[in-house]
């Protein structure tokens, strides 16, 4: 078997799930579906809602490309927690940002497709690497941050 | 301003080369409701915000995020006990590109540094 063969059986798209998955509650909530998990990746989306508290002027700010790619990140842990019996994801927040790059912005209403990859974990700190695409596939953002994790 | 009523800005001035903005937050922001309930954390990527829209405020001009380095988080900005926050930058403009380096303080020391490359739009 692969080890990059998703653990997931099928995606999970029901907005209820997700937030029992990730500390984020709305209106911060920048996540709406795992579609693949690995032991050390992760496959995310997120439909851009209009009204979201990151658009402005019908475009997605790039705190809200940012945030995206952090809890995507959220995302994957929550998942790895729920495979181990957690009964309800730790709070975690990004502890630094060793780089980010934006290269557009999109468009609210539009959906964000998004690559997670641990890059290595330590006590509660992880190091994460994210890109963040568009529906065509067009690359909009990457990142690499370091996130904690509290109880 | 990108979260609206998000803060005030009580005061900017210019000092030895630098910005200093005196920013006041609304500790009450829906924002908290989401991050997190019951455990109000200031979102990195709005602390990160407020650079830039000081920035703009100073230049006249409508900025957008191109590149950042090492921003580091050095301490939880909780709004119940920090809900005011000084920046601290300066930055300069080569060939159409704003470069800004600061930190952000509370009155018990630096919350964040910050290194950002942004273009005019």
């Amino acid at each position: 078997m692969s080890m990059k063969q998703s653990l997931l059986k099928e995606p999970i798209l029901e907005i209820e799930r997700i937030l029992e998955l990730i500390p984020q509650k709305p209106p911060f909530v920048m996540v709406d579906r795992l579609l693949e998990y690995t032991e050390s990746t992760g496959k995310t989306g997120f439909v851009i809602p209009k009204d979201n508290i990151l658009v402005e002027n019908g475009v997605f700010s790039e705190p809200g490309l940012i945030e995206h790619m952090a809890q995507s990140m959220s995302l994957w842990r929550g998942y790895q927690g729920f495979l181990a019996g957690l009964d309800k994801p730790k709070t975690g927040f990004i502890g630094s940002i060793k780089s980010v790059e934006i290269f557009e912005l999109p468009k609210a209403g539009s959906t964000l497709t998004t690559y997670v990859e641990i890059l290595q974990e330590f006590k509660n700190v992880t190091s994460v690497g994210a890109r963040t695409e568009d529906e065509s596939g067009k690359l909009l953002a990457t990142s690499e941050m370091k996130t904690v994790t509290v109880d | 301003m990108l979260l609206k009523d998000f803060y005030s800005v009580e005061s900017s001035k210019e000092e030895g080369g630098k910005w200093i903005t005196h920013i006041k937050i609304n500790k009450d922001h829906q924002v908290y409701d989401g991050h997190f309930p019951n455990r109000p954390v200031t979102p990195g990527v709005i602390l990160i915000q407020l650079f830039k829209e000081d920035a703009e405020r100073r230049l006249e001009k409508s900025l957008q995020l191109k590149n950042a380095n090492n921003i580091k988080f050095m301490a939880v900005v909780d709004p119940k006990i920090h809900d005011e926050l000084f920046l601290e930058y300066h930055f300069e403009d080569i060939n159409q590109e704003i470069r800004l380096k600061g930190i952000a303080k509370t009155n018990e020391g630096i919350s964040l540094k910050i290194n950002a490359v942004y273009k005019l739009i």
